[in-house]
């Protein structure tokens, strides 16, 4: 609302093989997801002279940090909680996340209070929006829902999602902002790159990963600022500040002896 | 009540945590000092200069080593000694007792790391201290510290770097400083700024909207105001060649050091000699594999960037109480490709012109292609015990308890 108001639009879209999106071939492959958000956005904007703010969030930010360079005009770019290093060293993990979820449920309210409860989410709001999508009805009675998405089916592209996700955020030409949850642990590239101002970095302590659905009023804030500062016609804001002080000199400066 | 200061300093040494009331103390004496100095302060030269060290108490030390003991040495401090490194305190606490002992033998100039709006001090004194009082007392003494300096009339020292607001000394000197850094103004753009990459219109890294910015300027007039840039930092500018000319020339100034970026090579200088940055943390976060340095100013401003590498592990301490991530870390100095050329992320403009001197102290005087190895001090790593050199004396097993009133020599 907050980016509404400021005359941004939003448009936030089920990408393949996820929500209410239909097409033949459901694989994550990151070539395809980049080519489906280019597509996206030259059907959705204005014209080539519209402004475009791209944000990724976890697997998201590799799409968007890959297809910025290919879509004219993209002023700024953000990524949401991801860290390549970091990134990478989990996903031997994720064959245990993925076993210990649960693969059914009697019904969307137990898979909202299983995500609260399994400190996937925080904000119980968020969570009774997004969690729905991210299931699905099989056929038969009693109801029984599934996750919308197979996660486990694309492994073969989980490597592929975060490699060089770095390098590739430090060679976009717009603007780019990195928002972590908890704490800013950085790979060495980020670290250098961050140390050389190369980005912005913006952390949320408080929020989980999901940092678009536990803090969004915040991110939203940080959002609509970074997208007003790297706008095209913005003006450099200069501070008078008096030439010469009006009164006596404010505190002496002590020559070192 | 008075405090031992000389005791606090030979226990910051010894990286001994000093209690919660010896810190408030401390910091009550050091806002003293500070307040009567003003926001740029007049430093003579030889002098010292030291960029960013953020919590890396051992490089801290191997600086000290390296480059003389305060007040033996003069020094002036660039800012960030907090965050990112595992002895924030440790490293504050030393450099505030020095303040404090030898007010005019060390200037403390504010970085953006001292502020409340960083959380890796913050948790730090959480976990040592069980508390966030002393994470108070040191950022509410860190609204007081300067925002300047100028060496000689001739070099002006600064965290970040220049501001669209700020053409004079004088303006810098009417800020009221005394407060959190704000997002945005002067006092934030001065802590913030980087100076432009060269070539800065056409390269990949600059934001697209600074191309329009720099193209609209047409007329002599807008030079200036053409020579700012949104930063890609998200506060501060990107300043350019021509303003910094014009700042140096309106103020009678020959040059800015600064600190703020990470170098790999230890240093940069920049704009033809106009600009140039000390970084003084070695292997940034224990990963990044840099070197760094200080800026040694002689009597008649002969500038030598003193390159050092990480302290050796043998010297260095891993911490016990927080994570043990450092010791891994820490060995990965040892790797080879460090010191390759195409890692170094200097760009193709950089004038090194100090680079037949840029040998890392202690270890041969060649730079070590194999990478550091451990112990290799070459007589410049020595026992904690044995390195105070103003005649402290010290001793370990002392306690707070009582007090001894000493008067200081100021």
């Amino acid at each position: 609302m907050l980016l509404a108001k400021d005359g941004a639009r939003v448009v936030a879209f089920d990408a393949r093989g996820h929500g209410a999106t239909i097409c033949e071939n459901e694989a994550l492959d990151p070539l395809l997801l980049v080519a489906d958000l280019v597509a996206i956005v030259a059907a959705v904007r204005r014209d080539v002279d519209q402004e475009i703010v791209l944000i990724g969030h976890s697997m998201g930010a590799s799409i968007v940090v890959s297809a910025a360079n290919s879509i004219p005009n993209v002023v700024a770019a953000g990524v949401i909680d991801v860290v390549e290093g970091t990134a990478i060293e989990s996903l031997s993990h994720m064959h245990s996340v993925l076993r210990n979820r649960p693969a059914k449920f009697r019904s969307t309210d137990d898979a909202i209070k299983w995500s609260l409860r399994s400190h996937l989410l925080q904000n119980k709001e968020s969570a009774k929006i997004s969690v729905p999508h991210l299931l699905k009805r099989l056929a038969g009675e009693p109801p029984v829902f599934t996750w919308r998405t197979d996660l486990a089916a694309s492994e073969p592209y989980w490597k592929s999602w975060f490699e060089g996700l770095s390098s590739r955020f430090l060679a976009m030409k717009c603007a780019r902002l990195l928002v972590l949850a908890g704490a800013d642990r950085l790979d060495k590239e980020l670290t250098i790159g961050q140390m050389q101002g190369k980005f912005q970095v913006v952390v949320y302590p408080e929020s989980w990963h999901y940092v678009q659905e536990d803090v969004p009023d915040k991110l939203a804030e940080t959002l609509t600022e970074f997208w007003t500062r790297n706008q095209k016609l913005v003006t450099i804001k200069r501070f008078p500040i008096p030439i010469k002080p009006a009164a006596a000199t404010v505190g002496a400066t002590a020559p070192q002896e | 009540m008075g405090i031992d200061i000389d005791l606090c300093i030979s226990q910051c040494y010894q990286r001994q945590l000093l209690s919660e009331a010896v810190v408030k103390e401390l910091c009550e004496l050091g806002k003293a000092v500070l307040a009567g100095e003003g926001n740029v302060r007049q430093v003579a030269a030889p002098v010292t200069v030291v960029g960013d060290v953020h919590g890396q108490f051992y490089d801290v030390l191997e600086i000290f080593k390296i480059a003389g003991y305060c007040p033996d040495v003069n020094y002036v401090f660039l800012g960030d000694y907090v965050d990112r490194g595992f002895f924030s305190v440790e490293t504050i606490a030393l450099l505030l007792c020095l303040k404090i002992r030898h007010p005019h033998r060390i200037t403390l100039i504010r970085g953006n790391h001292e502020s409340r709006a960083t959380y890796g001090f913050y948790t730090e004194c959480l976990r040592k201290y069980g508390n966030s009082n002393v994470w108070m007392y040191f950022t509410d003494f860190f609204d007081y510290l300067v925002l300047g300096a100028v060496i000689e009339d001739a070099i002006f020292c600064v965290h970040g770097g220049l501001s669209p607001s700020i053409h004079t000394l004088d303006q810098i000197k009417v800020i009221d400083r005394f407060k959190e850094l704000p997002h945005e103004g002067p006092m934030a753009d001065l802590v913030w700024s980087d100076p432009a990459p060269a070539a800065t219109a056409t390269t990949a890294t600059t934001p697209a909207a600074s191309l329009r910015f720099t193209a609209a300027s047409s007329s002599a007039s807008d030079d200036m105001r053409g020579d700012f840039q949104i930063s890609p930092r998200g506060a501060g500018y990107l300043f350019g060649k021509i303003v910094t000319a014009q700042f140096l020339a309106t103020n009678d100034l020959g040059h800015i050091c600064r600190a703020h970026q990470l170098c790999m090579e230890g240093y940069q200088v920049l704009f033809d000699d106009l600009v140039s940055t000390v970084w003084s943390a070695p292997n940034y976060c224990y990963r990044a594999g840099n070197l760094a340095s200080v800026l040694q100013i002689g009597v008649g401003l002969e500038r030598f960037f003193n390159v050092f590498g990480p302290c050796p592990d043998d010297a260095r301490v891993a911490p016990n109480r927080d994570g043990g991530a450092i010791v891994a870390a820490s060995t990965n100095i040892g790797g080879g490709g460090m010191f390759d050329d195409d890692e170094v992320l200097a760009s193709e403009d950089i004038v090194l012109e100090q680079k037949k001197v840029s040998r890392i102290r202690g270890r041969g005087g060649g730079i070590s292609r194999s990478g550091v190895t451990g112990g290799g001090g070459g007589g410049l790593v020595r026992e904690i015990s044995s390195m105070s050199s103003n005649g402290v004396a010290i001793n370990g097993n002392s306690t707070f308890s009582n007090p001894v009133v000493s008067e200081f020599f100021l």
